[in-house]
Order: C-alpha cells, then sequence, then structure tokens
C-alpha cells in the first residue's frame, strides 16, 4: 500500500534522511521508530507531499506521489504533530469542511460525519466549538478529520505526543480500532517504545536512514537481546535467587537493594509468568514486577551501534498476531503489578 | 487549471472563522461606524461650530480656502469647509478601512494558520498552492472591500442628512473621484497589503508579527491627506486612475511573487 524507496531530503547543508526505503502491507500498521531529529517527520511529509524529497519515489495505493501529488493526497489521511483542527469551527463543521475539500459527495458526507462522530464518541459535542474540547478529544477529533474521506492509508505522526496516559491510551485503542475495523493501513511514527510495541504489527528504527524492519519481538531476538527484569520482594533471600535461576529462560539472577534483578532470554512474555510462579511457590512475596520493553532494548542496541539487527524482509508483511493496548507509559517500560 | 469548489470551500471556512472572532468582527465593525457615521458628523459639526476651521488651528489654513475643482457655486464658507473635507481629507482616509480590516483578517488567515499549525492538513489536502493562495487573498480582501462599501453608504446617508441645509439637498458623494476610490483604489490597494502580509507571513512567527508588514501602506494615505492639506497638491480623478493602474501592477508583481514565498516558508518551517 506504501512503498518509498531511496528518499533523500536536505535543508541547506543537513542531511535529514538518506536513503529511506521501506513497505507498508495493506491493513497493516507499521510504525517508524526513531529518536528526536532522526527523520520520522520528513519522511511522513513527503509521504503526503507535503515536501518534496531530494530524491527517492514515493508510491501510495498504486499512485506515484510525486507525480501525481493530487491523486496521491486523495488516498491518505494525514494527522500532524501539531494538532490539527480549526479551534473557531464546531467539531461537525471541522469534518463537514475537510470532506468537502476532498471532494466527498454531499450526499454521502453527512452520513460519514455521522458515522465518524458515532465511532469516535463525539455525537455529543458535535455543535461544540473545537477550542472547547480537551486535548484527548482534540486529537480524536484530529484523526476523526484524517479518515473523513475514507481513505485507505492513514499517516499519524506522532499521535500521542503531548497527551497525559489515559488520553494517550484511548488513541491507541482508537488506531487499533480504525486499522481492524476500519480496515486501513496505518503509517504512525512515534519515539514512545511501548507505544510501538503495543500498537504495531512491524515497525522500522530511523535515524537519517532505515536501521532495521521487523515485528517489535523479532527485533528484540534478533538482536539477542538479554531483557532485564526486577522483581520487588517483601522478603529478599538468596534462596530465592536460586529459585529464579532454575527456571528455563533465566539466564543470571541476583539482589540489588532488596530487589532480584534477573536476564531473560527468549520471550520475556511466557518467562515472567514462569519466574513469579516460581517465586510465589517458593514463598516470595512480590511487591511489583517491572521490566523493559524488549523493543526497548532492541532499539538502544540498534541506534547506538550494538548487534546489528538486519531486516530479514523489508518488504511489506501481513497482519501480524492481534495486539493488545497497555496501561503503562513511561517511555518503553511496562509495568506488571503483583 | 482552478477548481473553484475547492477555492470556495476554504475561502467559506475562513469567512465562518472570521465571523467567529470577537476582535475580527469588532475591528471590521467599528471601522465601518466611525468612516461611515462618527467622521461625517466631526466633519459636519465640527465646521458648523467653528464657522468653517475644521483643521487644527495649528495649521494657518482654512479648507475652504483650498482650490477646489467642481466645487459647486455659491456655497458659504462653512460648506467650503465641508465640501473641502469630503473632497481632499476624506477619501485618501477611506483606504484605512479595507486596509485594517483585510490586514486583520489576512494575518489570521495565512500567519494564524501557520502559528497554529493548521496550515499542515491544508497542504497535504488535494489542494494547489494557487487555489489555497487564492481562497485565503480572496477570503481577506472581501470582508475589507464589503466593510468600504457598507462605510461608503452610511457615510453617504450620514453626510447628506446632517449637511443637506448646507448644500441645498443632497450632494455626497461629491465627485467621480469618490467611486474610483471605492470601487478601484481602495481594493487594490487593500490587495498590496494582503500581498504584503502573506510575503511577512512567510517568517513572521505570530499573526500579529505579520500584520505589522502593512504598517508602511499607512505612509501614503498620510502624504496625500497632508500633501493636500497643506496645499502641496490636488489629487484628481486622472491621478487616482494612474494610482489604480500602479497598484494593480504592483499586486500582479506581488502575486507572482508572495504565494511561493508563502508556501516555501511553511514547508521548511521546521527540520526534524
Amino acid at each position: 500500500m506504501i512503498e518509498v524507496s531511496g528518499l533523500v531530503k536536505r535543508y541547506g547543508s543537513v542531511t535529514a534522511i538518506e536513503g529511506v526505503t521501506f513497505s507498508v502491507g495493506s491493513g497493516e500498521v507499521f510504525g517508524l521508530l526513531g529518536p528526536n531529529g532522526a527523520g520520522k517527520t520528513t519522511t511522513m511529509r513527503i509521504i503526503c507531499c507535503v515536501i518534496p524529497p531530494d530524491a527517492g519515489s514515493v508510491v501510495v495505493a498504486g499512485v506515484d506521489a510525486l507525480r501525481d501529488p493530487s491523486r496521491a493526497k486523495q488516498s491518505i489521511g494525514y494527522l500532524p504533530e501539531v494538532p490539527s483542527v480549526y479551534s473557531r469551527l464546531t467539531v461537525r463543521e471541522n469534518l463537514e469542511f475537510f470532506a468537502r475539500l476532498y471532494g466527498v459527495p454531499g450526499g454521502e458526507a453527512e452520513p460519514r460525519v455521522s458515522r465518524l462522530l458515532r465511532f469516535f464518541s463525539l455525537e455529543e459535542r458535535a455543535d461544540q466549538l473545537a477550542s472547547r474540547l480537551s486535548k484527548g478529544l482534540r486529537q480524536r477529533l484530529a484523526i476523526a478529520r484524517a479518515l473523513v474521506h475514507d481513505p485507505p492509508v492513514l499517516l499519524l505522526d506522532e499521535p500521542t505526543s503531548g497527551l497525559d496516559p489515559i488520553s494517550a491510551r484511548e488513541v491507541r485503542d482508537l488506531v487499533v480500532r480504525v486499522a481492524r475495523e476500519e480496515g486501513k493501513t496505518v503509517l504512525l511514527s512515534t519515539h514512545n517504545l511501548f507505544e510501538a510495541e503495543q500498537v504495531c504489527d512491524r515497525v522500522a528504527i530511523i535515524r537519517r536512514t532505515i536501521l532495521a524492519v521487523g515485528r517489535p519481538r523479532e527485533l528484540a531476538e534478533r538482536a539477542s537481546i538479554r531483557v532485564p527484569v526486577r522483581v520487588a520482594l517483601a522478603n529478599p533471600s538468596e534462596g530465592l535467587v536460586r529459585v529464579a535461576l532454575s527456571v528455563q529462560g533465566v539466564t543470571s539472577a541476583k539482589l540489588e537493594s532488596g530487589e532480584l534483578v534477573a536476564e531473560l532470554e527468549g520471550d520475556p512474555d511466557s518467562v515472567v509468568p514462569e519466574l513469579s510462579a516460581a517465586l510465589v511457590a517458593a514463598g516470595a512475596k512480590i511487591l511489583s514486577i517491572r521490566r523493559t520493553s524488549s523493543l526497548e532494548e532492541a532499539f538502544i542496541s540498534v541506534v547506538r551501534g550494538g548487534p546489528r539487527v538486519r531486516s530479514r524482509s523489508v518488504g511489506g508483511g501481513g497482519r501480524g498476531p492481534d495486539v493488545n493496548t497497555g496501561t503503562a507509559e513511561m517511555s518503553g517500560e511496562g509495568v506488571v503489578r503483583a | 487549471m482552478i477548481r473553484w469548489s475547492r477555492v470556495l470551500c476554504v475561502l467559506t471556512k475562513d469567512w465562518r472563522e472570521f465571523s467567529r472572532s470577537g476582535w475580527l468582527v469588532g475591528t471590521a465593525l467599528a471601522l465601518t461606524v466611525y468612516f461611515g457615521v462618527v467622521l461625517p458628523a466631526i466633519i459636519v459639526f465640527g465646521a458648523r461650530i467653528s464657522g468653517g476651521a475644521v483643521v487644527p488651528i495649528s495649521i494657518p489654513v482654512r479648507l475652504g480656502d483650498l482650490p477646489l475643482p467642481a466645487a459647486p457655486e455659491g456655497l458659504d464658507e462653512v460648506a467650503r469647509s465641508v465640501y473641502a473635507a469630503f473632497s481632499l481629507i476624506v477619501p485618501p482616509l477611506f483606504l484605512v478601512i479595507p486596509l485594517a480590516v483585510s490586514t486583520v483578517m489576512a494575518a489570521d488567515s495565512f500567519a494564524g494558520e501557520r502559528e497554529r499549525g493548521t496550515i499542515e492538513v491544508l497542504l497535504a489536502a488535494p489542494l494547489t498552492e494557487r487555489e489555497l493562495f487564492l481562497a485565503k487573498a480572496l477570503a481577506s480582501l472581501t470582508p475589507g472591500v464589503a466593510a468600504s462599501w457598507g462605510a461608503f453608504a452610511l457615510m453617504a446617508l450620514a453626510t447628506n442628512l446632517m449637511s443637506a441645509d448646507m448644500f441645498g439637498g443632497w450632494w455626497f458623494p461629491s465627485g467621480p473621484e469618490w467611486y474610483v476610490v471605492v470601487a478601484l483604489v481602495s481594493p487594490l490597494y487593500a490587495f498590496l497589503a494582503i500581498s504584503l502580509i502573506v510575503l511577512a507571513s512567510s517568517r513572521a512567527r505570530s499573526a500579529r508579527e505579520a500584520q505589522q508588514a502593512s504598517a508602511i501602506l499607512v505612509a501614503p494615505i498620510l502624504a496625500a491627506v497632508f500633501g493636500q492639506v497643506l496645499g502641496g497638491f490636488a489629487i484628481g480623478l486622472e491621478h487616482l486612475l494612474i494610482s489604480a493602474a500602479v497598484l494593480a501592477g504592483l499586486d500582479a508583481g506581488l502575486v507572482a511573487l508572495a504565494p511561493g514565498r508563502f508556501f516555501s516558508g511553511v514547508r521548511y518551517m521546521r527540520v526534524d
């Protein structure tokens, strides 16, 4: 659905992106993951024809976006990083304006606007000025606005940036719903690893160029990442360390400031429950279990130039396994309360 | 090819936004009422009270003494003074209405959208730069022109009602110069201001900052007023037509330059 090849963009002497190549399959949620200044927004703005690249090609829904931007734009719903709704228009007027701008026929516009208001739970606020909405609701409206012309492709630039944890979770839920229920192809940029892991079928780690592409779990596995887990205990003891070491997938364990610190190999989602069950069976009183995301470890490793994670395929993938939306919002750190 | 349905879509959106801003509507209404009613009242009653000296005492000129082409015969000193004020002082001042209203609107429409970040979604919409510029320039121009025409109609009514006894009937507008000013010079002057705002908006960080770019256009208005009041020159019909032609040329030049500068400035306003 999106084919990006060899994109280069320079701002004077600064090269923002160089040789960016990836593709996103139909119905896929694809994340562009990178630190600030990595070129995520530049890549997004090129794909939606806001700025031209210095080299490379972009094909969206079968249309060459550089040769026929007007047709390509028709296939894209774009959510920029800055909330992009008109505060002096009502919620409904915002949607109606963009429906007309994208040439949605008069008879279709009204039911589509009504459906989006329902889908995004904005019906009760339809006639309120957008300026009166909270930041989270405004972001919901902005996503609805991006969908009003029913584009097959949705580009979301940092969709949860600046939102409180509850609003951010709502937006993540909506993105997943839009992809699953509306069948949209979603390209989202983020520097939030937790978000990428929870929402995306595949991610590309970008820093001026694409460093790695794959499913979040695959990236961690390919980087041979060992995931550290910290278990806060009411009754820490060396005996519990030995119990931890006996669990398959635990490569090391030690006590550190009253916490049991273990390193896991393989899929942490299956090792952590086994570890906690073994510890409880041995009489441990667990206060909390905290682990860093495996994607975060892979990300840091790739961006710092550690173990190189090579993508097996840069091509579009199918839909990945069902994803859950998480509860924590701490830059890639998940918290499991015991 | 310009798709007028999309131009109209953006234009009506901008109008709706203007209509919901108390500051924008207040500016347009205040100027319309001031020029339409308050200024004529000041001139007419000022002349009646002072016996014909409507200009400040420090300026040693009585308006009625100025050469007035096409002034009706047999006017007394007070009437000549009123006639002179509406022929020499008010026409250039009248340009302030579309200038002020359109620049406030243009700053909100161009620099304001940039400031609020909403211009990004318009750039991503299936709309050419030409269509977007046209929509926004027309959306900014029309309220200014409408305000000046409204003020002109009010002024005609108020002036004639307040001074008919001096002239033996309704007499305003005093000559064809007024129609050239209202129909031709003032829209072209407002468009010049809009183009300057658009140029400034490519770099300005806020709508207010962009608005300052048009301040320079107040200088020719003041020069025209003081030049005529002090007897340096008198602006006639032929001068107004030449001015309109010059303004049309300047507008055409800026239309070729301003949109490209603005959109280039907006597209590259940030580098991540």
